[in-house]
């Protein structure tokens, strides 16, 4: 937190008030990039760990969320930085996936102040932070007092310190990919990039076909591939588009992959409301897996400390699922899996020439949205003030809420009387809402960015839009800026969730149904068509074209305006003054129908969660009792496109640990105080593939592993080993099972 | 030199366990040395804060409000209208939760309140009533059912 941001928080806290605040401008100077048509450029690729200890609400699903007790995967983001070369200077651009559930303005605000202290140029309008919308990922952080007070989440609030870590993680990650783009720049070492657009049906389904069914003209994938014949209508009405940006360091003749980022539109929502565990969901385990590949090109390509990353942009998912049945932690992994399968596949079935150099170009706006007529014809104009519709509270058909129990009792979502801005939106609590809500209740001055990135053109989109929202917004971009200079057809892509959040952007037509989507489009039906033009406008700018602009003030500034945050409220442990060592206490065998395939529950004591040191780094692991054991990380083969990697592979380091919770296969939670201590459980459940390879590699004998906080001992359970190790250990009691949280 | 007597109020907090609290009471005080029992009807603004389970056990809460009193003076009854200043400092008696040992849905909560107020009333024209300083104690148990979904 900075000192100026503590300055207005200290007196709230003592009125107990949330007054405005002012949003840190970090660049009031219009910041731009250079247009040039082949510009050189260095790139840098970080991953950073945000993962939060247990004790923060996850975001997402309202008040049928729950506070976290623990984590499943880790909380990553996987900042890209480009430098590029222009003939006289060099400009800074950040694309910033993070596995959040969406992104505050101020947090955006808050990682460029601290680059800006570290001396580092990025200003917001080149720090494109997006989140890759998992539903659980933290709460507590958001401009835009509705998305921290009633309802928001479960124990709702802002939470400074919540603020603070994210934008203090975030940034150092950013920096890291910075030097390495530094770094690359001092050697000479231009990097290359290449786009893959390609296709992957039968992972997503239309939840909202009904609305999408209304929509005149009808979407219409901007794809080659046509759907399976199988798919049902839902899973036909969804926008298959997967774009993948790959980068790589030539080294000599080698090309070293940095990154590869890919744009896809999904709601990562197999986990249900209920889960109690920190997690990137499906995101989250496709982004592993294609890790785990590119460590495998890397170490190929003779770099074997090289770590790419693989990251995830959300598109136009607002009326997105994912096909799922279950929503068990298996099935994230399934979906995770066949999305990073389909990735690989779009890499392998295209093949486009690198490039050297590339296109770039950017612009920034600021608009207000109240009241904005930017693009609208006639006397239509954006609400002047936001609203949600009584939609918003029943939750969407694939995860509705506890209320929706009450949603054909209660009322209609339209409101047939009604001839005002937000027509036929019926209001949640009626008048209630009309009364309760502040100018600075809703975010309503946002940012909107387009950046080139040689043949695509990105529109950095504050909020969920629909398929055919995104599209229209895609297809205006397209119509000012449909060819590269060298002649190329382009590509057009929203990157929705970005450097703010407005909820929902559903088309005119799809509004006037006040389904789900369109309730929680704020600012009325005419939202899709403001950003349509919005976009458009922005792309013209981009290219030194003359363009309106939809903000009152320039092109390309980001100003400093009023804010208002949910209550102040505390929600992360207090540190621990003094963490004891974590203790043993017993390690049972879950039962399970497939022997290929167990699964495991350690008990362990541990201080109780702080803030300063859980989760820390490596948390857990399996290790092997011989120490000399070389790492097992990518044993998992799942594309054609690239030969399995040896299990043991010298080149990777050789540290004992087998597997660590960077991964997938350790679930922790927090338990009950017992003095000083709290009780933790461990769910070890290795893929069978993983299981399979441990039993074939010869080997002394496994642990599980809790690393001690701030350097404090760690703790190891009893070996026990991987062919019969299942016969070797006592079964889990029905008891333990539901401690452990396997029953759910 | 003390009266006692029954209370008998309310209290609506924001919906929020940190916030503006608005209430009233009246309060029956027989008075033991001086002429009159009296009625004394109370209204409550002010700010508090309730101890939740993850936080301190001791809230706060402070009061100031008009207080208005009803004199049984067999000479001549009189009304007065003075001002209180209140203090209640609610004690949390269930255990200490973190937030995520906390029911997604709500917690019950037993606090203990003791309860300081202070009511200044000018002197009662045309009656036996002289300018009065009272200083009341209370001590309240209060059952709270603490839904999550608030802040």
């Amino acid at each position: 937190m900075t000192a100026n941001h503590s300055r207005y928080l200290s007196p709230l806290l003592l009125l107990g008030c949330q007054a405005a605040q002012l949003m840190p401008a970090a660049a009031p100077a219009p910041a731009r990039l250079p247009s040039a048509q082949s510009t050189r450029f260095y790139v840098g690729a970080a991953q950073v760990d945000i993962t939060l200890p247990p004790g923060v609400a996850t975001f997402g699903h309202g008040p049928d969320a729950r506070v976290a007790a623990g984590y499943w995967t880790r909380l990553a983001c996987r900042p890209v930085v480009f430098v590029l070369e222009d003939a006289n200077e060099t400009y800074d651009l950040a694309l910033v996936p993070c596995d959040l559930a969406a992104v505050s303005t101020l947090l955006q605000r808050e990682v460029s102040l601290r680059l800006r202290a570290q001396g580092r140029s990025f200003p917001p309008q080149r720090l494109m932070l997006s989140a890759t919308h998992t539903h659980a990922g933290p709460a507590h952080y958001f401009n835009g007092s509705v998305y921290g007070d009633y309802a928001s989440s479960v124990t709702p609030g802002f939470d400074p310190q919540v603020l603070s870590s994210l934008a203090d993680s975030i940034s150092e990650g950013i920096a890291s990919a910075h030097d390495q783009a530094l770094q690359r720049q001092k050697s000479k070492r231009p990097s290359r990039l290449r786009w893959q657009h390609g296709a992957a049906w039968g992972l997503t389904r239309n939840r909202s076909l009904a609305a999408y069914l209304l929509d005149q003209p009808r979407f219409v994938a901007d794809v080659s591939t046509p759907p399976p014949a199988e798919l049902s209508e839902a899973e036909r009405a969804v926008d298959p588009a997967l774009d993948l940006l790959e980068i790589v360091d030539p080294v000599g003749e080698r090309q070293v992959p940095i990154a590869w980022l890919t744009w896809f539109g999904i709601h990562p929502t197999v986990l249900p409301n209920t889960n109690r565990l920190l997690g990137a969901d499906l995101f989250g385990v496709a982004s592993r897996l294609l890790e785990q590949e590119l460590r495998r090109a890397a170490v190929d390509q003779g770099a074997p400390s090289a770590r790419p990353v693989a990251a995830f942009f959300n598109t136009n998912e607002g009326d997105i699922a994912p096909i799922w049945s279950t929503g068990s932690f298996d099935e994230s992994v399934q979906v995770g899996r066949k999305l990073a399968q389909s990735v690989l596949e779009v890499h392998a079935k295209t093949a486009t020439p690198w490039r050297d150099a590339a296109g770039f170009a950017l612009a920034y706006a600021e608009p207000v949205l109240a009241g904005n007529r930017f693009g609208l014809e006639g006397t239509r104009r954006l609400c002047d003030k936001a609203e949600l519709g009584i939609a918003s509270f029943w939750g969407a058909s694939d995860h509705p809420t506890r209320l929706n129990a009450l949603a054909d009792m209660i009322t209609s979502p339209i409101d047939a009387q009604r001839d005002d801005c937000q027509a036929p939106k019926a209001a949640a609590f009626g008048q209630f809402q009309t009364l309760l809500a502040t100018n600075d209740t809703f975010p309503s001055q946002v940012p909107l960015a387009v950046v080139r990135l040689d043949d695509t053109w990105l529109s950095f989109v504050p909020a969920e839009v629909t398929i055919t929202t995104g599209q229209r917004i895609n297809a205006a971009v397209a119509a000012v800026a449909a060819r590269t200079e060298d002649g190329r057809r382009t590509f057009s892509r929203v990157t929705g969730l970005s450097n703010g959040y407005i909820e929902y952007v559903a088309t005119a037509e799809e509004y006037d149904l006040q389904r789900y989507e369109g309730a929680s489009t704020l600012y009325g039906r005419d939202t899709a068509r403001f950003l349509s033009a919005s976009f458009a406008a922005l792309a013209r700018h981009a290219q030194s074209l003359a363009a309106a602009n939809p903000a009152q003030q320039p092109w390309d500034v980001a100003t400093a305006y009023e804010y208002a945050t949910g209550p102040l409220r505390s929600r992360l442990a207090p540190n621990d003054t003094a963490s004891p060592a974590p203790a043993f206490e017993q390690l049972c065998r879950v039962p399970s129908s497939n022997p290929e395939r167990p699964a495991f529950c350690m008990f362990w004591y541990d201080a109780p969660p702080s803030r300063r040191n859980s989760p820390p780094a490596r948390h857990l692991s399996l290790v092997s009792t011989d120490p000399k054991a070389c790492g097992l990380p990518l044993i998992e083969q799942i594309g054609p496109a690239l030969a399995p990697l040896t299990v043991a592979d010298p080149r990777l380091g050789c540290t004992g640990v087998l597997l660590d919770d960077d991964g997938y296969d350790f679930r922790t939670q927090v338990h009950e105080s017992v003095g000083p201590y709290s009780r933790w459980t461990t769910v070890f459940s290795p893929t069978e593939l993983e299981w399979r390879k441990l039993s074939e590699t010869p080997t002394a004998g496994l642990r599980l592993r809790v690393q001690g906080a701030r350097g404090l001992a760690a703790l190891e359970s009893p070996a026990f080993i991987a062919c019969n190790g299942a016969g070797q250990l006592r079964e889990c009691s029905a008891q333990e099972i539901r401690y452990c949280g396997l029953d759910e | 030199m003390y009266s006692s007597g029954a209370a008998l109020g309310s209290r609506v907090h924001a919906v929020s366990s940190q916030g503006p609290i608005a209430g009233a009471s009246v309060t029956w005080l027989r008075e033991q040395v001086r002429c009159c029992d009296s009625l004394r009807l109370r209204g409550d603004l002010g700010y508090g804060t309730l101890p939740l389970p993850h936080e301190a056990r001791l809230g706060v809460e402070t009061f100031v409000g008009p207080v208005v009193v009803w004199n049984r003076d067999p000479q001549r009854a009189a009304l007065v209208i003075g001002g209180s200043f209140g203090l209640a400092l609610p004690y949390r008696l269930s255990q200490n939760r973190p937030l995520y040992l906390q029911n997604p849905l709500s917690e019950s909560l037993g606090h203990l309140v003791p309860r300081l107020d202070i009511e200044a009333l000018p002197a009662a024209p045309g009656s036996s009533r002289a300018a009065d300083f009272a200083v009341l104690f209370g001590l309240d148990f209060r059952y709270t059912e603490w839904a999550t979904a608030l802040p």
